[in-house]
């Protein structure tokens, strides 16, 4: 048996795809531009492998990220390399897109490059997908996928997991020093993995497969993946209104089901599963037969009421003038009206830009976003798509980031941000322009899936965007707060301005004056093509990932 | 009794105390038994000033509770006092000296409170008697440090008082015999009292006072070492061990010291040991904790007999299951004794192997360093030549051997003291210094003598990544230094070696390299472990090993 | 991070001309890129490294490397993040016997 949490990645790609050519191998050198300023090292392949080779007879295209190497973080070089890669699988069309993800999402020490990419990398997977082209995930690697990638790895088409991996958005110990040792015990490992782990996730839906710790495993697991996806079932490689909105009445059940559950066995009980405590010792293909035998649906659960789920969920945050802010932005932005209602810090309603009628769908008071408040996101854009045809859509943005609690991680958080990205990827699809506005904050994991998956984001001069708080930064990346505030004086990458992300081309421009006429006019240039690898290149603000993405796509390979 | 009070003072006095304690508990003393609630009483009524208290700070087992009311004594009705104890482990342990309630210390390790006692003592607040071995010190409770009180930790009491200290029995029986056995006042804190004990671990004729604690006695899992962190660098000492050490002088006879380069060794046993036919023939009989890592050595027939100085959170229903190999009660559950082990591994076994911190040129080795007084712990029992032996096995007489041939007249043995160690440590920290740090720490706090470790004429042999010196085989001060500085690679100490010198060294065989040992580097993998994850230790025991969760991954 | 450069002449052994990669640039570890270059039969050795003040240990080891094998037109690039010398001559033989064995 050939462990594949122990392997390397460049070990584990080599053993998985038969014949696996490498695009922009380690020769070529193409290493972050960033990392060097913060005297940290570079690496020769920016921590992420990418290339083509043959997987069950097909043709596919792969990529595995080195959890080693900055925990497989995303930087700008590493997410153009998946970018890329995936830009040229839309051209190429190999049976499948594999990637074999360990990573803690957005790379700090890139911060701003790292959140833009990792945004990149999710429109990425649905170009492919969109194309008919399945994307799998496969997670086994001991730092798991988390944050970015959490949210990326649920957008394919199918992941595949060991239960030694985790699936989720926030790290455990970011949670308990957020919130406490009550929240979420960090060192208490075994809860982390009952929450977080492979197991639970296909206990939930969230995994497709759970195959023990070995490489064959994976391989034969990934084989059956694209044969599912590109077989019969084909259908359900891009991405479809009706599948949506199962998707979506899934997760309303879950959280209604689940929602009050604080320990993830009472959920597994509550699945069916007669002994959860016995779930832990399993090897991988007992667990199998036993979920198959013992899991039963949707029928158990109970239904609650909606607003009672929100209210119960959300943290209140009562501050009069933020409350009132949305009002004023939204005053300006709709002189011909609007009939937008705020609900628990979710905003939602129609507004009329021009004499056309637009859906207007947000957030407040910088409210965290945990799975109650994504789904009601979702539900509101599925509803657009399927009740008012070529409707465009708003997004008002104000967030401090994804919600940093136990239950939020135990129900699958990542999920919750995957799926709203998808409805919004559908809507575009469909013909919906989506245009964003960063009217106040916008934070990591609460931005990637909502400003950063519009047409274009837009934002008000003082808004904040951030990746995250300068403290927090220098004891994770263990760089000096003074080093990092002489970064972010002028370094595009570090400041957590507005103007920085629209040097960098994640912002397509700043709002100032009349936001009626700028609305309007964003509206008309709405491209549904992900330009902002070039919009970066040609402000200045990033160069790498353009030069990067037109290496990938140019290399010549058998 | 005579009442003459010449003779039998400390009869009288202890009389006089337990009269005062069942005076001011009245009807809330039940025999022996008392309620939390009133422990502060109890200790006021029963301590005496300038008393000498031993608390059981042990290296696991901490009578926590009792650790708690001793700081909120009175220090204007209790004072002075003179605590003994084998571990200063928890923050209550000092915060009696910072009350003003202790003011004197004679102990044996400090661990996690190594930087607070250094600042203490810096600052008068804490006189240190002396820093022992941990033998030494319940050595010293018979003869000249022998406790008015004893503070001990027990998992259950029955109603009149007998105690049972199960798997994590530790230093209490010392501590109780000697206390008892001079007049003195026993008080323990049980996790539970019963109607039946399993068995009676210490008899109630020797205890005083029960009190059940608000929660268990805590307990650390010191020796569980995750095999997922194991190095390839380690896995390739491990194999030199064996090789080269374990097989050279056919060490059946053992002790580990504590630490992920040990955990290596006992996880290749089953496989690169296995390889090389040593079953049966090399660590078949052990002074060690329950380490969870020598699982899959005793699962495949390597170990006849293990004794332990305390248990290890877990590893009780597989201690249970395998009463073969470990010392166990008739009633299933394993005894351990510290003072047994640490006199077994004196004298019973042939080889100690441990790492340690700093190792200068003559081959002394200290874990002291600046700003911290950590003292000493067991290993130096272990890792001595026990000059009281006399029984021989080939192990001791061939090292006994190549220490003497040619040298004296009269023949002995030598028991085997390897120092194991990796030339750098972690942020390229040398292992090998011209002068340790323990000679600093000796001026900064006053101490008589440099705190050593393991002393070099005790070492027998020092093991890193580049090689084995063989220190018996030294005929010189010279050659020893140079035999150290050939194993010391690419720290200053291994850079500055007699180029030529160290080449003759290893011509005779005195330093060996692995290639010297038929070990091809390459081999040096983690596919060698019988155990490469904390899931494999359970599944090698057949589910019988429940880590604590701090350790699990599912 | 520190960068030191080292080259040794008239070396002797050539390797296979493809390039190899070993190694991982985590914590207390290194990658070793190994190449083909036309150095007159030197061996050149970069290291970039984030453990800064070692350079006469790591001339040492390179020294002791360079012993070893005797390579001729080989550049090495090293990327480390603070791997003890033991760590680091473990990656270069490792590096050298793969470019050996390599078919591809």
């Amino acid at each position: 048996m050939n462990s594949y949490i122990e392997a390397t990645a460049r070990q584990r790609i080599h053993a998985l795809i038969d014949g696996f050519t490498e695009i922009l191998p380690p020769a070529k050198s193409w290493t972050s531009p960033h990392l060097p300023q913060l005297n940290a090292p570079v690496s020769f392949d920016d921590g992420v492998i990418i290339g083509i080779g043959q997987l069950g007879g097909h043709r596919v295209f792969a990529a595995a990220q080195e959890g080693g190497f900055m925990g497989g973080a995303v930087g700008e070089v590493h997410g153009a390399k998946l970018v890329g890669l995936m830009r040229r699988a839309v051209i190429d069309k190999p049976a499948a897109v594999i990637l074999l993800a360990e990573s803690g999402g957005v790379r700090l020490h890139e911060a701003n490059a790292g959140l833009i990419a990792v945004s990149e990398v999710m429109r990425a997977v649905f170009a492919v997908r969109a194309a008919g082209i399945p994307v799998i995930v496969i997670n086994g690697g001991s730092n798991g996928c988390f944050g970015g990638m959490g949210i990326v790895a649920r957008c394919t088409n199918a992941v595949i997991m060991s239960e030694e991996a985790r699936l989720a958005m926030s790290g455990p110990e970011v949670i308990e020093t957020a919130n406490g040792v009550e929240e979420f015990d960090s060192k208490d490992r075994a809860l982390v993995w009952r929450t977080t782990g492979g197991k639970h996730r296909y206990l939930m839906g969230d995994c497709q497969m759970l195959v023990a710790d070995d490489v064959a495993e994976f391989k034969a697991a990934a084989i059956a993946a694209i044969d599912a996806l590109t077989g019969k079932e084909a259908g359900s490689v891009s991405l479809g209104l009706a599948g949506l909105e199962y998707d979506q009445s899934m997760m309303a059940q879950r959280i209604a089901a689940f929602g009050d559950c604080h320990e993830p066995m009472e959920i597994w009980e509550k699945l069916g599963i007669a002994e959860p405590e016995k779930i832990a010792m399993l090897d991988a293909s007992a667990f199998r037969e036993l979920v198959a035998e013992q899991l039963t649906h949707a029928d158990k659960n109970q239904n609650r009421a909606p607003a009672q789920e929100m209210s119960a969920a959300v943290d209140a945050q009562i501050n009069q003038d933020q409350q009132v802010y949305w009002r004023q932005v939204a005053a300006q932005l709709f002189p011909q009206g609007h009939t937008i209602t705020e609900a628990a810090d979710f905003l939602s309603g129609t507004a009329k830009v021009n004499g056309i009628t637009i859906s207007v769908i947000g957030t407040t008071t910088h409210t965290p976003i945990g799975v109650e408040i994504a789904l009601r996101q979702a539900q509101a854009v599925l509803r657009t798509v399927r009740d008012f045809p070529l409707r465009p859509i708003l997004l008002m943005v104000d967030t401090q980031g994804q919600r940093l609690r136990h239950r939020d991680e135990m129900l699958g958080i990542n999920s919750y941000m995957a799926h709203l990205g998808k409805c919004l990827e559908l809507a575009r699809q469909s013909g919906h322009k989506i245009i964003a506005l960063v009217y106040d904050q916008a934070l990591s994991g609460g931005f990637i899936t909502s400003g950063m998956m519009a047409d274009a984001c837009y934002a008000l001069p003082a808004a904040t965007i951030r990746v995250m708080g300068l403290p927090a930064m220098a004891r994770i990346t263990k760089v000096s707060e003074e080093r990092l505030i002489e970064l972010a004086k002028d370094n595009p990458v570090f400041a957590p301005g507005p103007s920085n992300y629209e040097r960098m081309g994640g912002i397509e421009a700043v709002w100032e004056d009349d936001l009626a006429t700028q609305l309007l006019s964003a509206f008309d240039n709405a491209d549904p093509v992900d330009q902002r690898i070039a919009t970066g290149a040609t402000r200045g603000g990033r160069s790498m990932a353009q030069k990067v993405v037109n290496a990938v796509l140019s290399e010549p390979v058998s | 009794m005579a009442a003459t009070g010449r003779w039998n003072t400390l009869q009288i006095n202890r009389v006089q105390r337990l009269e005062r304690v069942a005076q001011v508990l009245g009807t809330d003393l039940q025999g022996k038994i008392l309620p939390q609630t009133r422990i502060g009483d109890l200790l006021h009524a029963a301590l005496e000033v300038g008393d000498r208290v031993c608390i059981e700070g042990n290296n696991q087992k901490q009578a926590d509770f009792l650790a708690k009311a001793m700081t909120q004594l009175d220090p204007q009705r209790i004072n002075q006092l003179h605590m003994l104890q084998s571990v200063l482990a928890l923050p209550e342990h000092l915060d009696v000296f910072e009350n003003g309630i202790a003011s004197k210390l004679d102990f044996s390790f400090s661990g996690p409170q190594a930087g607070r006692l250094a600042k203490l003592v810096s600052a008068g607040k804490l006189n240190i008697g002396a820093i022992h071995t941990y033998l030494e010190l319940y050595a010293r409770y018979f003869v000249d440090l022998t406790p008015r009180v004893a503070l001990v930790a027990a998992q259950a009491a029955d109603r009149q008082g007998n105690l049972y200290t199960g798997p994590n029995t530790e230093d209490t029986p010392p501590i109780v015999e000697a206390t008892a056995f001079k007049s003195g006042i026993v008080i323990v804190q049980v996790n539970e009292i019963v109607d039946v004990l399993p068995r009676v671990d210490i008899p109630a004729d020797w205890v005083d006072y029960v009190v059940k604690a608000p929660t268990p006695h805590y307990i650390e899992p010191l020796f569980t070492r995750d095999p997922a962190l194991i190095s390839e660098i380690q896995i390739l000492m491990a194999m030199m061990a064996i090789k080269g050490i374990y097989a050279q002088y056919e060490v059946k006879r053992l002790n580990h010291g504590i630490g992920f380069d040990t955990a290596a060794i006992e996880l290749l046993l089953p496989t690169y040991a296995a390889s090389l036919g040593l079953k049966g023939k090399i660590a078949s009989h052990w002074a060690l904790n329950p380490h969870p890592a020598l699982i899959p050595a005793i699962e495949a027939g390597f170990v006849s007999s293990v004794h332990s100085f305390g248990s290890e959170l877990g590893m009780e229903d597989y201690i249970r299951a395998r009463s073969d190999v470990f010392f166990v009660g008739p009633d299933g559950s394993m005894r351990s004794n510290r003072a047994m082990s640490q006199a077994a591994g004196h004298y019973a076994c042939d080889m100690f192997i441990g790492s340690t911190l700093q190792i200068d040129l003559q081959g002394n080795s200290s874990t002291a360093t600046l700003g911290r007084i950590a003292g000493f712990g067991g290993a130096p029992n272990m890792g001595a030549d026990a000059r009281g032996r006399r029984h021989a096995s080939p192990a001791w007489l061939k090292a006994g051997r190549e220490a003497r041939d040619g040298k004296y007249a009269m023949p002995r043995g030598q028991k085997l003291v390897v120092q194991m160690v990796e030339t750098f440590r972690e942020h390229m920290q040398p292992a090998f210094v011209e002068k340790l740090d323990a000679w600093q720490l000796a001026q900064q706090a006053n101490m008589e003598l440099p705190p050593v470790m393991i002393y070099g004429e005790d070492v027998s042999h020092i093991l890193t990544e580049e090689g084995i010196a063989n220190l018996l085989l030294c005929r010189t001060d010279e050659e020893r230094e140079q035999a150290i500085r050939g194993v010391a690679g690419y720290t200053a100490v291994g850079l500055g070696r007699d180029q030529r010198m160290v080449e003759n060294l290893r011509d005779r065989g005195i330093i060996k390299r692995p290639e010297d040992l038929g070990i091809d580097k390459r081999d040096a993998t983690r596919d060698l472990l019988a155990a490469k994850n904390m899931k494999d230790l359970v599944r090698a025991s057949e589910g019988l090993y429940q880590p604590p969760k701090r350790f699990r991954n599912w | 991070m520190e960068t030191l450069v080292f080259r040794f002449e008239n070396g002797t052994r050539q390797l296979p001309r493809n390039p190899q990669l070993v190694g991982v640039v985590s914590s207390g570890n290194l990658e070793v890129l190994v190449n083909h270059a036309d150095l007159q039969s030197a061996c050149e050795i970069e290291i970039n490294t984030a453990a800064i003040g070692f350079a006469t240990i790591w001339e040492a080891v390179m020294k002791d490397f360079n012993a070893r094998w005797q390579l001729a037109n080989v550049r090495i690039a090293i990327n480390d993040m603070g791997a003890t010398p033991a760590v680091v001559s473990l990656r270069l033989d490792q590096a050298i016997e793969a470019s050996l064995e390599a078919t591809t």
